[in-house]
């Protein structure tokens, strides 16, 4: 039997302890769904020996038990030496109560462990300290291509990084709808559509697998303006120099700036959620449209976005400073994405090239700083509209 | 009974009882079952332990 699916046949510890003694020597069970079955941390012991001898367990699902930080600590360490297990499933539980360990649990799973694809520790109750631990170790893997850690103190961003934050805050890139309790449940490696069999339009845990993001790579290619629109043909626009940045709404608008290639285009490779994305580009505080992409009136016009600069201090150190401004951007890009080609394939094997949490060429993003007004002291300065200015005129 | 791969007894209030006799007749052949939202609890779970998972090369 490859899959066994027990959920909801309140088995208890003692019936699930003989389960995992059983399929130690198994070798044909791959999906094991104990999910709802009132388990404790009194299983998680035989559940580790069961995880560090079993070879052929890919998928183990656990959701809406009872285990807690200590019996966590015990799945952690059978997985670091575990290589099957791809899909894992812990919402709903309470990871979050008895945490002494647990930071340093998910720290070694996310730093140690490279088989896992796909990981579900929503709704845990887990802390903001174990959270910025966690995410200090999950910096280090580039084998998890979704994670959920929605109902803890943290989100993930789109490019898989966890993000910790105290519930009493909130931050500007944090998704707005992340903090909705969230019913989906994941499903070894598959896309979930909703209910109408359609892809979800709005990304709301930013989970590459669930939510089927696919890789693309957008272009801009400069073009020379000579007043004559024709010029234009098969090119963005007149921007020739760096920096030139790009802004997505999945993103709330974030700068990501955009790479040389040796034709002298400009091209950026991410990760994009399906449905219409709207996006934009900037360049000296100025917004830009390709040209040669699909646009439309964009309804909001002011639009509120933030770039991350680096540059080289005296000393040869890099300074990172965050730049929140607004921009007022009547029309946007946009492109129509569907969710077709899966994430991870059936053999768990990665179809993007880009993998998640890949650090970013600090050097390559390095810029000296030009003046402008947006970032001088007066960039707060309301310029006095034509009207103003003529009834000012006429009085006097 | 006929050879089947995949087995679905969902949502069916099944009890131990109901296992005790269920299991043994299901074929060695089974790829898949889903046994989901019953009432197997603690003896119904060994029923299908030594019946369905008992023999490794199950």
């Amino acid at each position: 039997m490859e899959y066994l699916n027990l959920e909801a046949n309140n088995i208890g510890d003692k019936a699930a302890i003989e389960i995992f003694k059983t399929i130690k020597k198994n070798i044909y069970l791959k999906r094991l769904n104990l999910s709802k079955n009132n388990l404790t941390n009194m299983c998680t012991w035989e559940m580790a020996e069961c995880l560090k001898e079993n070879d052929t367990l890919e998928e183990l699902y656990l959701h809406y038990n009872k285990i807690q930080g200590d019996g966590a600590q015990n799945i952690f360490a059978a997985l670091i030496k575990n290589t099957y297990l791809k899909v894992l499933d812990l919402s709903w539980n309470s990871l979050g109560a008895s945490e002494k360990g647990l930071a340093n649990a998910f720290f070694e799973l996310f730093s140690k462990n490279n088989e896992l694809v796909h990981c579900d520790f929503s709704y845990n109750n887990i802390s903001y300290e174990t959270t910025v631990k966690a995410a200090e170790g999950l910096k280090l893997n580039h084998s998890i291509y979704g994670l959920h850690w929605n109902g803890n103190q943290g989100y993930v961003d789109t490019e898989g990084f966890l993000i910790p934050f105290k519930t009493s805050l909130s931050t500007d890139l944090q998704p707005k709808h992340s903090t909705a309790i969230s019913k989906r449940r994941i499903n070894g490696v598959q896309c979930l559509k909703d209910g109408k069999g359609h892809d979800k339009a709005i990304p709301t845990e930013n989970c590459w697998i669930c939510e089927g993001w696919t890789e693309n790579t957008i272009y801009y290619i400069p073009g020379k303006d000579n007043f004559l629109l024709i010029e234009f043909q098969g090119k963005s626009g007149n921007i020739f120099d760096l920096p030139l940045y790009i802004h997505f709404d999945f993103e709330q608008y974030v700068g990501r700036l955009l790479e040389r290639t040796d034709s002298n285009t400009f091209k950026i490779t991410k990760m994009i959620p399906p449905g219409t994305r709207k996006y934009f580009f900037s360049h000296n505080y100025e917004p830009v449209i390709a040209r040669d992409q699909p646009s439309a009136v964009n309804d909001f016009h002011v639009i509120k976005v933030s770039l991350s600069l680096f540059f080289y201090l005296i000393n040869q150190d890099v300074k990172i400073e965050k730049e929140v401004f607004t921009l007022n951007v009547p029309r946007m890009n946009y492109k129509k994405l569907n969710s077709d080609i899966p994430v991870i394939d059936k053999d768990y094997n990665p179809i993007p090239t880009l993998k998640p949490r890949e650090e970013v060429d600090i050097k390559h993003e390095i810029q000296e700083k030009k003046w402008s007004v947006q970032n001088s002291i007066f960039k707060d300065y309301k310029a006095e509209d034509e009207v103003k200015r003529f009834v000012i005129y006429l009085k006097y | 009974m006929p050879k089947v791969e995949h087995a679905d007894f969902c949502d069916n209030g099944l009890t131990p009882k109901a296992a005790q006799f269920l299991f043994p007749s299901l074929n060695k052949n089974l790829k898949s079952l889903d046994f989901s939202i019953n009432q197997l609890g603690n003896r119904g779970t060994m029923i299908l332990k030594s019946n369905m998972l008992g023999d490794k090369t199950r």
